[in-house]
């Protein structure tokens, strides 16, 4: 589809509906002054941005009527915007507009409202260079590095603060670790000692025997012991899951309730707000009426007015040829502007009456049946949130069951293997008794195979620990990794500052040289935008120059040149790029080019609308679909 | 593209991050006139929230 259509009501000039259709390419609309050019921009600038000022919105709207509305429709899209005047004079916009980006209004609609047109206009290069470092993006990719910057502190610190806490913790076990197993490899060697010895020769293989035995049972002893510190940490890990859970399932159960409540007190009031809905509308639909016949009347009294006007410097009625009276028709004119402001002030009156009564029911409709509806879909989120996180609960009750079962398992298999390290004990203290000249040793020994466990027992718990900090060190790890991230960011975002800089600053010269040459003004040396956005404008010869010294055609030429090429950067997929008004300050042969330009630029995505006046003919005439010339310029 | 950059951009897409999106959705929200706090809780959820493509 090439169409495009925009259908406008009470819009500027425009009293009546009225529709027009623009197509992709060069739409120049050609028609005198006062026939409703900007209003058609006004209407369709109304359509297409959200960014409009009270004072704009004022200007769109019809100044006689309270209504309008703007319908804009390109290829499969379609969007409404309504103009409503509230009782203090200002005027509202209400529905969605064709794009939300706001930077549209500054490279796409180029007329006197236009910032950028302003500020070249009264040569004002600090604001364009603020203007251009808006527009390209500038300031927010510096924004976005400081916000980055200081997101990178954050995480730096945070980083630091838990590396060193590890760090320390891990520092403080490994060393508990080192010195444990000195101290047992100490034992050992006196273990073997005193096994060299030759007052134990007589019950050496008996005791090299239970030693072979206590090495037997201290390995599996210390397999139980890994798989039992295993076991509790998972069971922790799992506890703070299922907490965590509990939390959120009592949240979620309390607010169920809250709900449950509000939808049965909503329920109970809900007969009362239809009831009150039907008496607000029934009183709005009376105040309506009444609207109209004041609307009608005053209508009558305005044309009434105008007719009064137009005669009061004749000396015949040019109606019925009477004698004009003039100091009566005065009279006359003055009771009516009375009446018609009382008239006005009465439709105003209403008009807030109305306002006030649509509220009502906008906020009675908010609370009730809206409300109902949103209240029973979120009940329905919940109870689904709810059902989840039971089904969870259950399954981590589940999980801690089974982990709790299986370090009951290995408790019991540690106290059995205790209990038989235990026997091999008695069975040296037996040996002692049985073998007198070797007691002392054997005492000895025994007490060194208990400290050996003992310190075996501490070994394996001090690498429980260090198990326990690896889920430590997995924080410490995504704190590193968020750092890294940041750090990437920044670097990425800095380079896009430059590039976007010089791209943008590249891109507009390379653009304005092209117009200057259409111009003729190639003497302006390139570039003549630095790369921090500053002008500088260089006649050929070196002689520099400024804005204030350019004629207001150059300026006109310059300005569509710097709006096009940001268009294109920055708002690349809205499709309308228009010039209202700007092109006039432009000799025709001159502007045929820039026309020339556009429309050959323009392609099959672009709508680019250009207004130029046609000499005035005389006969005062409303735009109409025939003053759309597409993809045919006008100026010979 | 800079050698640079193109690194970057490599490195971020591995860490879940798809730099140039996350760009244009920046500077669309900072247009539609979001404040600093909003974009730099935003981008607390890109940096700490895992995969953002």
């Amino acid at each position: 589809m090439n169409k495009i259509r925009i259908e406008l009501e009470n819009i500027g000039i425009f009293r009546e509906r009225r529709d027009f259709e623009l197509a992709k390419g060069l739409n120049v609309i050609y028609a005198p002054n006062a026939s409703g050019k900007s209003s058609l921009i006004a209407g369709l600038k109304a359509a297409s941005i959200m960014i409009f000022t009270p004072e704009e919105l004022k200007r769109v709207l019809n100044d006689y009527e309270n209504e309008g509305f703007v319908k804009l429709s390109v290829d499969n899209n379609e969007v409404i915007v309504k103009l409503k005047r509230r009782a203090d004079g200002t005027v509202e916009a209400i529905g969605k507009t064709f794009s939300d980006n706001g930077i549209v209004k500054k490279v796409a609609f180029i007329d006197l409202e236009n910032e950028l047109v302003n500020a070249v206009y009264s040569g004002d290069e600090e604001r364009i260079k603020q203007i251009l470092r808006e527009i390209s993006g500038l300031n927010y990719l510096e924004t976005i590095i400081t916000i980055i910057s200081g997101l990178r502190s954050e995480y730096e610190y945070r980083y630091q603060i838990k590396r060193r806490d590890y760090e320390s913790r891990r520092e403080e076990i490994e060393k508990e670790i080192k010195e444990t197993e000195m101290n047992l490899e100490n034992v050992r060697k006196r273990l073997n000692e005193i096994l060299s010895r030759s007052e134990i020769e007589p019950l050496r293989k008996e005791i090299e025997n239970i030693r072979q035995k206590q090495k037997e049972i201290e390995e599996r002893l210390s397999i139980y012991r890994k798989d039992e510190i295993e076991a509790k940490n998972a069971i922790a890990l799992r506890d703070i899951d299922l907490k965590k859970m509990e939390a959120d399932l009592k949240f979620f159960i309390e607010k169920r309730n809250e709900l449950l409540e509000e939808i049965e007190s909503i329920e109970r009031n809900l007969i009362e707000y239809r009831r009150e809905i039907e008496k607000l509308s029934l009183e709005i639909k009376h105040l309506a009426s009444e609207k109209g016949i004041f609307s009608r009347e005053l209508s009558e009294k305005e044309d009434i007015l105008k007719r009064r006007k137009q005669i009061i410097e004749y000396a015949i009625c040019p109606y019925c040829g009477a004698p004009i009276d003039r100091k009566l028709l005065e009279a006359e004119i003055i009771e009516l502007e009375s009446q018609i402001s009382e008239l006005r002030d009465k439709i105003n009156d209403i008009l807030s009456e109305i306002e006030k009564r649509q509220r009502r029911i906008d906020e009675l409709k908010q609370s009730g049946e809206e409300r109902l509806k949103n209240a029973r879909k979120e009940l329905d989120e919940i109870s689904s949130k709810i059902s989840d996180l039971e089904q969870n609960k259950n399954k981590i009750e589940n999980e801690i069951n089974l982990l709790n079962r299986k370090l009951k398992d290995l408790e019991n298999k540690i106290k059995q293997l205790e209990e038989e390290r235990e026997l091999l004990l008695k069975r040296l203290e037996i040996f002692e008794k049985e073998y007198p000249e070797a007691s002392t040793l054997v005492d000895e020994y025994r007490r060194l195979q208990v400290q050996e466990h003992h310190l075996m027992e501490r070994i394996d718990r001090l690498h429980g620990r260090l198990k326990q900090l690896e889920e430590m060190h997995k924080d410490v790890l995504s704190e590193q990794n968020n750092v890294e991230k940041v750090n990437l960011l920044e670097k990425y975002f800095r380079i896009r500052l430059s590039e976007i800089k010089s791209l943008a600053v590249d891109r507009i010269n390379e653009v304005i040289l092209r117009h200057f040459k259409l111009l003729k003004l190639a003497e302006l040396e390139f570039p003549i935008l630095s790369s921090d956005f500053e002008l500088k404008l260089t006649r050929s010869g070196g002689v520099p120059t400024t804005l204030a010294e350019l004629s207001d055609a150059e300026k006109a030429i310059f300005v569509i040149a710097i709006t096009y090429a940001l268009k294109e950067y920055v708002a690349e997929e809205f499709p309308f790029y228009v010039v209202d008004t700007l092109i006039e300050f432009i000799d025709d042969t001159r502007a045929r080019e820039v026309l020339n330009y556009l429309m050959e630029s323009a392609g099959s995505k672009n709508v680019i609308i250009v207004t130029k006046t046609k000499p005035y003919t005389g006969e005062p005439t409303i735009l109409t679909q025939n003053d759309i010339l597409v993809n045919e310029i006008p100026l010979k | 593209m800079s050698e640079g950059k193109k690194e970057i951009i490599k490195k971020l897409n591995y860490k879940g991050i798809n730099p140039i999106k996350l760009e244009k959705d920046l500077v669309a929200i900072l247009r539609k006139g979001s404040s600093t706090v909003e974009v730099s809780n935003y981008l607390k959820k890109i940096i700490e929230g895992g995969k953002y493509e």
